[in-house]
């Protein structure tokens, strides 16, 4: 009997933007955006008379606390309740199972999985059309691999409802690991994933898939591009799925080449151009970075001290100007990575020592290491750690510090001014 | 370039001094104060000029001239440089060339090679003062330039790159400081982390208190069900209380409405008063309604009636006043309406015109009169002045004046004629008769004679010589006939077209010479005419032909003035024949304004008549003027009207008379059928009215007591009702008297539920509060918000923080890295000079990138030291191999000067000195080296080395520098 249902995963309820300022008319705007999408979603649900509604994990963040956030889930569950639509839902590494679970007090049609792998039927009419079945994580560390207990208990269509790394992205916390042919191996019909934020599909089969949906509203600069859940209409065994974006806010990275700019009004424009088309006004807001890169005529005038911090406060006046407004996330400047070291290098002097520096520092931990502690880095880690923040030590921030480096020495292409 | 002599006119101790160099190697060897020091100023002040006039370099001589020359080869030429003492201090520079020619001065400059004073003094001409210091050296633009090339690139910058990044990431981050940004931002996060930590697990403190809150709710429901049971209780008790107090009260009620019941029907029936039936109160009422309705009529009555009367004897005495025959009913028949005004007016208008008219006319009678007498003054006047002007013949006058015009004319004429007749005849003596023809140079028959002769010649010899010969002298003669006869032809037709040109220059000048003695004869002709013209004129102006000419311009002023007495006398003439028809034409309008005159005034007297009879017939004086009679018409119009209006007034009033008098009847009628004692019908209204108003007010009484009584009764049967009502509760009515203690109880026990009661809606008041604050309190998402944005801003800052301080890492491993591999090309050869100057004692000379003006050596077992850290001598050494570094580096670019060298080595060890003197000879090969020494063994060195040694003495001749 055919069937529809949607797949959303990665609410993440109310929690904060990256890259937006603290205060200002708009945090309103993107302090609302992920529960605009999660209503959208149930819209969507409501408006396409859905049979269920899946949500794998990542509801809202535990860390954040909000009280908001428990509760918009609840009422947006309660509209799915009023009209008959059933909901699935597994806790995440975000939201693991908690002690106000049973608090919120959720409609008697959500069903929430527990920390052990269960499986549900889901009857329509007095029959069962597909079996689902689900786990969540009981808290936020889950290493090992979740997806084994998952197997097949009839021939209805069956769901596997799971939070979990697939292909271990470096970006996201390498938890419930497992593989593409883990999930093949256990014969489901369909892997509704939660987890990972960008939109992706894993064929499995014939007919089989497991489908991240990423989640549905994008909440920094490493989230740009439209932001949805996948409706999906099933028939038989086989699955058809349609992806609808539902961002209220979106998130763009626009790299501008500064080559064969001359004039601040001509960088101007070429953002303004670059910018229009996507900026649409079907969203209530947009953020963007703008990343600068070549070596124009006007990277001499960017180097300048408070140049560059000049130029981003007038764009971001301006833009924020714009109907709908964006929200200018930062200004890169990008332009450093443009020397060519090969030249710098061939023409001798203290240029040249510096790119062998760099090479070296890039090939060699332990030279990196040498300059990590001779630039006493270490302390500032260990300041940082209060905040959790680390700092990355890749290839590129040798590449960028050669670049400050060689604009400091004003060295270019092997000529000196 | 090199120097190929110096000669030195004065300067200093030296005078009249000349030596020829050598291309390679020179010493100047000589004792202390022998003048080596002068020659090598000497040698720098000619290029480059003297020292300021109060400088001890300057070297002025005791006397003579000052200054020399030097004598300079370059790659190209060679000239001569001469610097004399002069009225500027660095002296008057000449350029020369070999051959004397003077050149320009930047021939110096070019042969330098842009090489300024100070390089040179630094680099190609140095002692041991300059030779002692590195500082100044490296100072120096071209210098310091060369020193750090290419091969320093970016080096320079260093310093300020490294200061740069360090103030840059201490701006961002410090160890223990907390105004740098990254500090401050740390500083703010945990703030923002400590609020959020005191915020606590709001979840689990919403859900806690979302139980609390039901619990209480559940308590309050409990409450609320006993304090109702309580309330039922006492509200029962409280109830029958009120129905005892009620009861008591309707008895009494009940009572009293009995005995008020009682008095109503009693003062019922003691009421009285007037009977009236309604009709007849209608009838009473509309009696002294009508009467009332014209009472201000009927008090008015009698006034207006006097005030009417009055009126119409005004209107009388106006009336009399206008005319005797004057009255009302005269005035109302009689015919005054708007006809008469119309032909009052009507002959008013004619009588104005007829009048204006009448006025007109007599002043243009008065007018043409005044034209008339004026007219025959003028005419007399205009024949008195022409009487007095003589009388001339204008056409003779005139035919005079034009006599003496062509007079003058003619007789200049005559004089420009005869003029052209000399010039004419002058021309006709200028053309001379044509020289004869060109004559024939070479005719025909000579030529034919000697080519008969040549012929005759051939054959004569064919005849004596044999035939060869003769053929020969044949072959000439025919030649030579040949050539004769061409030549023969060519002057013939040479001559023909001479002959040609001949004759037409001949036909030409004929046609000349007739032309003018054709214009000659035309001019004589013409002269003829003219004398005769003159002989008319002369006459014709009555002066004789030959008068001169100041007689000619008297006749002509005296033609003049006679012309304009002609003039004036005609002009003057026909404004007196003018005049005269003007007087005539005045006569004739005089006659015709008096008839006119008398037409308007025979009108004016028939429009006179007219009004007379029309003031007669309407009964006006005969002597009225149309205007007075349209006044007078105007007033009896007014008071026709006047009288019309009374006479309605009148009407009216009488009508309003009738109506009072019948009201009053009617009214005294009523008053007597109702046995009122008035007697005026005013009285009686009066009296009516208070009859009725008694009535009213004794039929409002009596319905007042009957509403009364009847509520009473109503009220009583309630009453029954509710004692009847009452009856029910026997237990409280039949006690009498109410537990109080149980009431007090009841009491007592609702207020204490109360109490409870508020005391848990506070408690839930306060939780549902806390409740919906947390559900809509967006402290915590904005601090989470915060210390995401505080996390971005760290991790940006942190990054750039990461990078500044890897670059100062970079750059400190690329400095190292640098100045062990990569110094610049002259630092390179300098230090192997320096290497071989010392023996390899010391193994590289090097600077630091960061402090490019401060040497530094490396010894053989590689310590390094500052060049101050080393002997004088070896520090001079390591000075001059930089030095020679710098030469080298200069002739590589061209720039092959020659270097002098003033006694430098003096504090060099024997070794080496001959390891320096060694390194001069090799640069010698290449550029001029000119060293002075009072050093034997140094002179030894270098003459070993071929280098010439010239000496000092004999420089007291005096030498003659050629002057500029």
């Amino acid at each position: 009997m055919p069937f529809r249902f949607v797949h959303a995963a990665d609410l993440h309820l109310d929690s904060p933007f990256r890259g937006i300022p603290a205060e200002g008319a708009l945090l309103k705007t993107f302090q609302g955006a992920t529960f605009g999408a999660f209503s959208r979603i149930v819209d969507l649900c409501l408006r396409e008379r859905v049979d269920f509604l899946i949500l794998a994990g990542d509801l809202f963040d535990a860390k954040d606390r909000s009280i908001r956030a428990r509760l918009a889930l609840r009422q947006e569950l309660c509209r799915l309740d009023g009209a008959g639509i059933h909901s699935f839902i597994v806790h995440g590494n975000h939201d693991p199972l908690g002690e106000d679970s049973p608090a919120l007090k959720l409609p008697s049609t959500v069903k929430v999985f527990g920390a052990s792998w269960e499986e549900v039927p889901f009857v329509r009419g007095g029959e069962v059309i597909c079996r689902l079945q689900g786990i969540s994580y009981p808290q936020e560390r889950v290493t090992e691999n979740l997806c084994r207990s998952f197997r097949r208990m009839g021939a209805e269509f069956t769901i596997g409802i799971l939070h979990a790394n697939v292909g271990s992205h470096a970006e996201h916390a390498d938890y419930a690991p497992c593989t593409v042919e883990d999930l093949a191996s256990r014969n489901l019909d369909y892997w509704a994933l939660g987890h990972v934020h960008n939109r992706a599909e894993h064929p499995l089969g014939p007919s089989a898939v497991a489908v991240y949906p990423g989640n549905p509203q994008g909440r920094h600069i490493k989230e740009t591009g439209e932001r949805g859940c996948v409706l999906v209409e099933v028939d038989g065994q086989r699955s058809q799925r349609q992806f609808i974006p539902l961002d209220l806010v979106r998130w763009h990275r626009l790299d501008v080449d500064l080559g064969g700019i001359d004039a601040l009004e001509g960088l101007e424009s070429a953002i303004e151009e670059r910018l229009a088309p996507l900026a649409g006004s079907a969203h209530r807001a947009h953020a963007v970075r703008i990343a600068l890169s070549g070596r124009g005529p006007l990277h001499r005038e960017l180097a300048r001290p408070g140049a560059r911090t000049s130029l981003e406060e007038h764009l971001r006046a301006c833009l924020l100007l714009r109907d709908p407004p964006i929200v200018l996330e930062a200004l890169e400047d990008a332009t450093r990575a443009q020397l060519d070291f090969n030249e710098i290098q061939s023409s001798g002097g203290l240029g040249a020592a510096l790119v062998a520096a760099a090479k070296s520092a890039r090939l060699d931990a332990g030279s990196l290491e040498a300059l990590w502690e001779a630039g006493e880095l270490c302390r500032l880690e260990s300041a940082l750690r209060v905040a959790s923040v680390s700092i990355p030590r890749d290839s590129a921030l040798v590449t960028h510090a050669l670049g400050a480096a060689l604009d400091h020495l004003q060295v270019e292409a092997g000529v000196e001014d | 370039m090199k120097i190929e002599r110096l000669r030195i006119a004065g300067f200093g101790q030296l005078r009249g001094f000349d030596r020829c160099l050598n291309p390679g190697l020179n010493v100047f060897y000589g004792p202390n104060e022998a003048g080596k020091s002068t020659v090598f100023a000497f040698v720098r002040a000619v290029l480059f000029g003297f020292h300021k006039r109060t400088d001890p370099a300057r070297y002025p001589p005791d006397g003579g001239r000052y200054g020399g020359e030097l004598w300079l080869r370059t790659p190209n030429d060679s000239f001569c440089v001469q610097r004399i003492g002069g009225r500027r201090s660095e002296g008057e520079l000449t350029i020369r060339s070999e051959s004397g020619d003077r050149l320009v001065p930047s021939r110096l400059r070019d042969a330098l090679n842009g090489v300024s004073r100070e390089l040179f003094f630094q680099v190609f001409a140095f002692g041991l003062d300059e030779l002692a210091s590195f500082e100044a050296l490296a100072a120096h633009g071209s210098v310091s330039e060369a020193l750090f090339a290419a091969g320093m690139q970016g080096a320079r910058r260093l310093p300020l790159a490294v200061e740069a990044l360090e103030k840059s990431a201490d701006e961002l981050f410090t160890v223990r400081g907390a105004k740098a940004q990254i500090n401050r931002l740390l500083a703010e996060m945990q703030e923002v982390q400590g609020r959020l930590r005191s915020k606590g697990d709001r979840p689990r403190l919403y859900f806690e208190q979302l139980s609390a809150l039901q619990s209480l709710d559940a308590e309050l429901e409990a409450l609320e069900n006993i304090r109702r049971e309580g309330l039922r209780e006492r509200d029962a008790t409280v109830r029958a209380e009120q129905v005892r107090v009620q009861r008591k009260r309707l008895d009494r009620e009940q009572r009293e409405l009995e005995e008020e019941r009682s008095a109503l029907s009693r003062a019922l029936g003691e009421l009285e008063g007037p009977t009236v039936s309604p009709e007849q109160a209608a009838e009473l009422r509309s009696a002294v309604a009508s009467f009332n309705a014209r009472l201000e009529q009927f008090r008015s009555l009698p006034g207006r009636l006097r005030s009417l009367a009055e009126k119409r004897r005004s209107l009388q005495l106006n009336l009399e006043a206008l005319g005797p025959d004057l009255s009302p009913a005269r005035v109302l028949e009689g015919d005054y309406g708007i006809g008469l005004k119309s032909a009052l007016e009507t002959l008013r208008e004619e009588m104005a015109a007829a009048t204006k008219e009448v006025d007109r006319a007599g002043q243009s009678l008065r007018l043409a009169q005044v034209a008339r007498g004026r007219a025959e003054l003028d005419s007399q006047a205009a024949a008195a002045e022409v009487e007095s002007i003589p009388q001339y013949s204008a056409s003779a006058l005139r035919r005079r004046q034009r006599a003496l015009a062509q007079l003058e004319d003619t007789r200049a004429r005559l004089l420009r004629s005869r003029q052209l007749q000399r010039e004419k005849v002058d021309s006709l003596e200028a053309l001379s008769p044509m020289p004869a023809g060109p004559r024939e140079v070479f005719p025909l028959l000579p030529a034919m004679a000697l080519a008969g002769l040549l012929l005759g010649l051939s054959v004569t010899s064919y005849l004596l010589v044999g035939f060869e010969i003769a053929s020969w002298i044949g072959m000439g003669a025919l030649c030579t006939s040949a050539l004769v006869l061409w030549i023969q032809r060519r002057a013939a037709l040479a001559f023909r077209q001479d002959r040609a040109d001949h004759r037409l220059r001949q036909e030409a000048h004929e046609k000349a010479r007739r032309n003018v003695s054709c214009d000659l004869a035309g001019l004589e002709q013409n002269e003829k005419e003219l004398t005769a013209v003159l002989f008319a004129a002369a006459q014709e102006a009555e002066v004789p032909p030959d008068a001169d000419v100041s007689r000619l311009k008297a006749s002509a002023e005296e033609v003049l003035i006679h012309l304009g007495e002609a003039d004036r006398r005609d002009r003057l003439v026909q404004e007196l024949k003018g005049k005269a028809a003007y007087l005539q034409a005045c006569a004739a309008e005089e006659r015709r304004t008096e008839s006119e005159a008398r037409v308007v005034e025979t009108a004016a007297s028939s429009i006179a008549q007219r009004l007379a009879a029309c003031l007669r017939e309407q009964g006006f004086p005969e002597s009225l003027s149309a205007d007075r009679a349209l006044q007078l018409w105007s007033e009896i119009s007014h008071l026709r009207s006047r009288i019309e209006e009374v006479g309605v007034e009148e009407l009216a009033l009488a009508a309003e008379q009738e109506g009072c008098v019948r009201v009053a009847d009617r009214c005294l009628e009523a008053a007597r059928q109702m046995s009122l004692r008035a007697t005026d019908a005013e009285g009686a209204a009066i009296e009516i009215q208070e009859l009725l108003a008694q009535v009213e007010k004794v039929e409002h009484e009596r319905r007042r007591l009957t509403v009364q009584t009847e509520s009473n009764a109503v009220q009583l049967a309630h009453l029954d009702k509710a004692a009847q009502d009452l009856g029910g509760s026997a237990t409280v009515s039949a006690g009498g008297s109410l537990p109080d203690e149980l009431l007090t109880a009841l009491e007592r026990h609702l207020a204490e539920l109360d109490e409870r009661r508020r005391g848990l809606l506070e408690q839930k008041g306060g939780i549902r509060k806390q409740l919906e604050a947390w559900e809509n309190d967006a402290e915590m998402a904005l601090l989470r918000v915060k210390e995401e944005s505080i996390r971005a801003k760290l991790l940006e800052l942190a990054r750039e923080y990461a990078i500044q301080r890897l670059a100062l890492g970079l750059l400190e491993v690329a400095r190292r890295r640098y100045e062990r591999e990569q110094q610049p090309g002259v630092i390179r050869l300098a230090s192997q000079i320096f290497r071989d100057l010392t023996g390899g004692r010391y193994s590289r000379a090097f600077l630091l990138a960061e402090s490019p003006k401060m040497l530094w050596v490396a010894d053989a077992q590689g310590r390094e030291w500052t060049a101050e850290q080393l002997s004088r001598g070896t520090r001079e050494q390591l000075y001059l191999a930089f030095r020679l570094a710098l030469i080298q580096g200069f002739a590589e670019s061209g720039r092959k000067l020659p270097v002098l060298l003033d006694d430098i080595l003096v504090n060099f060890d024997p070794d080496r000195m001959s390891s320096a003197v060694k390194a001069f000879a090799r640069l010698a090969r290449e550029q001029q080296v000119i060293a002075f020494t009072c050093h034997p063994s140094l002179r030894d060195a270098f003459q070993r080395h071929g280098a010439q040694v010239l000496g000092l003495e004999g420089s007291d001749l005096p030498l003659r520098v050629e002057s500029a």
